[in-house]
């Protein structure tokens, strides 16, 4: 009886030790861009990618089918970049852009250094807009999301993603032109 | 920005829906009308489309290699948080495994530690660990002889017939016995012989009677009598025959006889290797599934890497299962033979009623001697094992200081206060 208990238990993990490596295979490289551009640095992408596939592990039991599994990927993904974020401050930190006035282009003092050294101006650029913001504009410009899965994602409604990625856009043209052009009003 | 429509010019959020087909019906009909006419949000709409371009042709950069692996690691082991401390662990017991591999092969055999050591003594261990009292103490004082310690084994060939004629063992008769639960047997018999030679041939036929081969032999011929085990064997035979070995050795002419069987039950571990065989049998035919879907060379390559290493710990996994269920069919039986000691060679060769204040006096500082090895041991073992952590709680204190601070500054600088701040300005 424990024999079969135990044959049963090792099969189940056997069972979840390949959905996993299918979930690695098929999400580890977009989810590790996607968590690179939503913090900017990869050793600490690195961090959060292993992080975020131990939970990936962790709640398999939670895990949809079909359709549903791309969002659920990116919001355990997203989620995790937002505590840590959070944790070390980041996000209360950077820029807001508001409706009403223009974007503080208050920079972390850390950030400042490499954004000098890298000189890549998209990259600074996006650095520049908030990582709430950043979130849904990736997910629709680089990863395809529609505003629907996207709105899932993220547990927005569609109209308040219809608005972050407005808002986001306005931030990192900003940000890219380094406030050189007037915004489009 | 604004959300206000002026002169009917959408709103930013509403060109940007409708940049990214997410407007329906009548919302895209009015914005494409307006921009047939509207050179201001043309080109509002073309910069959208611009930036958009520009995030898509960030370089994509590709995930290290080894975050899979720790990911794995992480979860067999919960509660770990982060790579450094994962490592960290992984350390650890690399090193108490080490640690443990180190004491089993130095240590004899049915004493891993010195604790468990001096708890043995009195079932009379052939070979004392360290204490040169503990073998005359034993109670079967028959065989308590060599004081001495190292035995001096002249490594001599033994004799022809062994080594070449050991038979591939009937493995299935093995098999039956242990089907239920997976026990290895292991045996110890040591006897006090008068014809050290000829017993040597005696138990090397035993074996073979009994279907099982010998395994490894050492015959001393030179051996004084009183200085030790002349010859040794170790014999595997079927589980099946384990017990009839014993006999059979035991009912070999002797003048002092000892006889020890330990058996140990590896089923759970032997299922956990079954089970990690299963589990990466399972990832390798992803990884095949895989890479006949893949189409570009560099994700092949980064495939058949990981293939490779898949099929190295499926190696690894099937030869330790392999050598578990060989040592489950085969039992190990070591076998020493001691030539009867000459009486002057044995100086408590007195009646063991006798009162022997010396060899209380010897024993009694043999078992402090022995007591104090093993909280020796244990507090150098405390050391080596507390030792790491406190350095990795150590080393995570000062990584913490070096982050910590470093987001605190810019707080500290707007307000005013604190050093670091006022450093960093000057």
């Amino acid at each position: 009886m424990v024999i079969v208990n135990r044959r049963q238990a090792a099969l189940a993990r056997a069972e979840e030790h390949a959905l996993f490596n299918a979930l690695y295979a098929a999400y580890s490289a977009p989810i590790y861009n996607y968590i690179y551009r939503l913090v900017g640095d990869r050793e600490q992408a690195a961090d959060l990618l292993q992080e975020t596939f131990v939970k990936v592990y962790r709640s398999l039991q939670s895990l949809p089918q079909g359709a549903g599994r791309t969002p659920w990927v990116y919001r355990i993904a997203t989620n995790t970049c937002y505590d840590v974020l959070r944790r070390r401050r980041l996000i209360s930190w950077l820029p807001w852009t508001r409706d009403d006035g223009m974007p503080e282009p208050a920079v972390e003092e850390a950030d400042l250094d490499e954004r000098y050294a890298l000189r890549e101006n998209v990259q600074d650029a996006l650095r520049l807009v908030p990582p709430s913001l950043r979130a849904p504009l990736l997910l629709h410009t680089v990863h395809g999301f529609s505003y629907g899965d996207i709105a899932t994602t993220l547990g927005l409604t569609e109209a308040a993603v219809k608005m972050r990625i407005s808002r986001a856009r306005t931030a990192f043209r900003q940000a890219y032109h380094d406030g050189g052009e007037e915004t489009h009003s | 920005m604004s959300s206000v429509p002026h002169n009917n010019h959408p709103d930013s959020p509403t060109l940007s829906a409708y940049h990214d087909g997410e407007l329906r019906g009548f919302a895209r009909a009015e914005v494409e009308q307006h921009l047939t006419a509207c050179p201001r949000c043309r080109r509002a709409l073309s910069e959208i489309a611009a930036l958009s371009q520009a995030l898509r042709d960030l370089p994509r950069v590709e995930p290290p290699r080894d975050v899979r692996r720790a990911v794995l690691e992480s979860v067999s082991a919960p509660r770990r948080r982060g790579r450094r401390l994962t490592w960290g662990i992984a350390a650890i017991a690399a090193i108490a495994a080490l640690i443990g591999g180190y004491d089993y092969f130095a240590m004899p055999q049915n004493a891993l530690s010195p604790m468990k050591a001096a708890r043995a003594r009195h079932s009379a261990p052939p070979k004392p660990a360290f204490s040169p009292y503990s073998a005359a103490q034993s109670p079967s004082a028959a065989l308590g002889t060599n004081s001495g310690g190292a035995n001096s084994h002249a490594a001599l060939q033994p004799p022809a017939a062994d080594r070449s004629a050991a038979p591939v063992p009937n493995t299935s008769a093995g098999t039956s016995a242990a089907q239920a639960r997976l026990i290895v047997r292991s045996g110890q018999v040591d006897l006090r012989v008068r014809d050290v030679q000829g017993t040597f041939k005696k138990v090397s036929a035993i074996a073979l009677q009994q279907n099982g081969y010998v395994a490894d032999s050492n015959n001393n011929v030179t051996a004084d009598a009183g200085s030790g085990p002349a010859a040794t064997l170790t014999l595997r035979v079927p589980a099946a025959n384990f017990q009839a070995t014993l006999d059979a050795i035991a009912a070999l002419p002797h003048t002092g006889l000892t006889v020890r069987s330990s058996s140990q039950d590896i089923t759970d571990s032997f299922h956990d290797l079954q089970a990690q065989a299963q589990a990466l049998r399972a990832t390798r035919d992803q990884l095949m599934a895989l890479l006949h879907q893949t189409h570009k060379v560099g994700d092949a390559m980064s495939v058949l890497d990981r293939l490779t290493e898949v099929n190295a710990q499926l190696d690894r996994v099937q030869s330790q299962i392999m050598s578990s269920s060989n040592s489950v069919m085969l039992s190990t039986v070591a076998v020493t033979l001691t030539p009867e000691p000459k009486k002057a060679a044995v100086p408590h060769a007195k009646k063991p009623s006798a009162w022997q204040p010396g060899h209380a006096f010897a024993s009694a500082v043999g078992n402090v001697i022995a007591a104090i090895q093993a909280i020796l041991t244990a507090a150098i073992y405390a050391l080596v094992y507390l030792a790491l952590p406190a350095l990795l709680v150590g080393m995570a204190a000062l990584l913490w200081r070096g982050f910590g601070p470093r987001m605190l500054t810019p707080i500290l600088a707007g307000r005013g206060s604190g050093h670091r701040g006022r450093n960093r300005r000057a």
